[in-house]
């Protein structure tokens, strides 16, 4: 399998899940996620509250460990490694509640999130294009931002250095209608640059602009798989998988 | 070094001119004030500076809550008391022993740097609770070597004791003797030491420490070992105490468990941490200032306001000089209730003023 899928590393998806089992506390959260994530490609991952996907993205990180299955990134398996090691293997993590250093200054933030603590000229000043507002409260702590301004930091900080995948957990939670149409642009750039994505979203209307890819999930399994092109033009689904018509309108 | 002072100072004004004179003040002692209890003042004050601050590294820093911080300072002190008891007095023979109470520090810091991983906060606060207090219990029994209750009192090289005159003319009136040398040399490696600790905070390493303390998932999430950068400040921490220990040592020429490492000493390092403002490295210089300055003068300060008050029945009373340690405590409760982070704390959330004055203009 190995052989094959070296042969072309760019058929070969970036992550694979196959039947990743997680309990946190004696509770069975995943029971059996498969799918896997195209390289180059934003696989969004949609389903009600509740269904395991932010527990799919702890997994994944490493943050929960998966009892059973697989996950494979670039076809090694990385599911007994910690959290740091999986880090240190170009994963880059953007969780719900966005987890910046609310002491650190925004510029301290983004220095930290590179390892050397160097920051690139070139790979900033493009950060800095992709979100502007950071350049202005440079010098101000992290926790000073307003929430989309949070939000675009935390984003900045996993874009800082390229990443081989980035797993972004709803950028859109709790933002203005507006700052919304700026992080869709933020990430069209991002996908300008090839950078593989997997993101959870609410918001239909931005994971329809941005997704290639999609995973549906119920009751801490996958329920679909396949391209978010299909599902877009498909109402009948997207009631009977997500439950609604969703923040459509947006 | 510059840099790293321009980063990591308080920018309140207030503040720098406030740090300024206390170590100004410091430094100038024996132009400034009469007397050896000024002196004696002055070189406790920067020796606990370095102390506070060493604990600041762990306590603000890592967010490590340790009650064994005065058992390195202990070990500084008692390992040049020692090595000066039982051979004879010199730079080589007090090197040796700094050696030997850094390797010991460095020791016991790492294991219970290991113990730390495996217990949380207020569980590891008691335990190391239990090993300072084992601690005081081994210098009395192994009274032979440490001098027990009584401590140990020797003698220093020539050169940093009162009897070393150089010079017979003063210097701008103050007679330039070896007790003047041992105060520069205490001062001296006391600001080389909070230099170094500046510079440490100032470092990607201090920003990392700074990120742990406040989401320790996340920097593991960015890819940083957790685990070698606690140690690491553990260590660093327990060294500088161990240092300043050293200071102590030299300085009063007498080592007991009373002046370095009962759990007194402890409690005012943590009270000097917090007046201060904790994580701020700079609050060490004015808690262990108000603290020190209280302790040894409040009772002056009493005894002449009931002079004054002498007519006033009730209000003399309260002035009493046996009071002072109740004015001390509410002394503690009203810096507490006022400056919850501290007096540094208090007055730095400094640069996003200045940004913010920056955005508005």
């Amino acid at each position: 399998m190995m052989t094959d899928a070296t042969t072309d590393a760019r058929v070969m998806p970036m992550l694979t899940l196959q039947d990743v089992h997680t309990e946190v506390d004696g509770y069975h959260i995943l029971e059996g996620v498969s799918f896997s994530v195209p390289r180059h490609q934003v696989t969004m991952l949609l389903g009600r509250n509740g269904v395991g996907k932010t527990s799919t993205l702890r997994t994944i990180m490493g943050l929960w460990r998966a009892n059973r299955g697989t996950i494979a990134l670039n076809g090694e398996n990385i599911e007994s490694l910690n959290t740091m090691n999986i880090a240190r293997k170009g994963l880059h993590y953007v969780p719900e509640n966005m987890g910046i250093f609310a002491s650190l200054t925004v510029g301290e933030n983004l220095r930290i999130a590179c390892r050397s603590q160097r920051l690139e000229g070139e790979r900033l000043d493009w950060v800095l294009q992709l979100f502007p507002a950071l350049h202005t409260f440079w010098h101000w702590p992290a926790g000073h931002l307003s929430g989309g301004q949070k939000q675009m930091l935390a984003i900045a900080r996993a874009v800082i250095e390229p990443c081989d995948l980035l797993l972004v957990d709803e950028p859109s939670k709790g933002l203005a209608p507006a700052i919304i149409q700026n992080l869709i642009q933020a990430f069209e750039a991002l996908k300008s640059e090839q950078t593989t994505i997997l993101m959870v979203e609410q918001n239909l209307h931005m994971a329809q602009r941005l997704g290639d890819h999609l995973v549906v999930m119920e009751d801490g399994r996958t329920l679909h798989e396949g391209r978010m092109a299909d599902f877009a033009t498909d109402s009948k689904r997207q009631a009977e998988w997500l439950g609604l018509s969703m923040e459509a309108s947006v | 070094m510059f840099q790293a002072l321009r980063d990591t100072l308080p920018s309140n004004r207030w503040i720098r001119a406030l740090l300024l004179i206390i170590v100004v003040g410091i430094v100038l002692t024996p132009w400034l004030f009469e007397g050896t209890r000024a002196l004696d003042t002055a070189a406790r004050l920067s020796i606990f500076i370095v102390l506070a601050a060493s604990y600041d590294l762990l306590l603000g820093y890592t967010g490590v809550v340790s009650f064994a911080h005065a058992l390195f300072f202990g070990i500084g002190a008692y390992s040049v008391a020692i090595a000066f008891d039982q051979f004879a007095p010199g730079f080589g023979v007090m090197a040796m022993a700094i050696l030997a109470g850094l390797s010991v520090s460095l020791v016991v810091a790492f294991v219970m740097g290991l113990v730390s991983l495996r217990v949380k906060t207020i569980f590891y606060a008691m335990i190391t609770l239990a090993v300072a207090s084992a601690a005081t219990v081994l210098v009395s029994q192994f009274y032979h070597l440490t001098g027990g209750e009584d401590g140990l009192t020797y003698r220093l090289p020539r050169v940093l004791t009162p009897a070393f005159r150089p010079f017979d003319d003063p210097l701008f009136g103050v007679r330039l003797t070896g007790k003047l040398f041992n105060f520069y040399t205490v001062i001296f490696v006391a600001i080389l030491l909070f230099l170094l600790m500046v510079r440490i905070v100032a470092s990607p390493f201090g920003r990392v420490l700074k990120a742990l303390r406040e989401n320790d998932f996340r920097a593991e999430a960015i890819g940083y070992n957790t685990l070698v950068y606690r140690t690491t400040a553990t260590l660093l921490s327990a060294a500088f105490a161990t240092l300043a220990g050293v200071l102590m040592a030299i300085w009063l020429r007498y080592t007991g468990p009373d002046s370095v490492l009962s759990l007194d000493i402890m409690i005012d390092v943590l009270l000097m941490v917090v007046i201060g403002g904790m994580g701020t490295l700079y609050g060490a210089i004015i808690g262990a200032t108000v603290l020190l300055l209280a302790q040894m003068y409040l009772q002056t300060l009493m005894g002449s306001t009931q002079d004054v008050l002498g007519g006033w029945p009730i209000l003399a009373n309260l002035f009493d000089p046996n009071r002072w340690l109740l004015w001390l405590g509410l002394l503690f409760i009203a810096s507490v209730y006022f400056f919850p982070q501290g007096i540094v704390g208090r007055f730095s959330h400094p640069r996003a003023t200045e940004a913010e004055a920056e955005v508005r203009t």
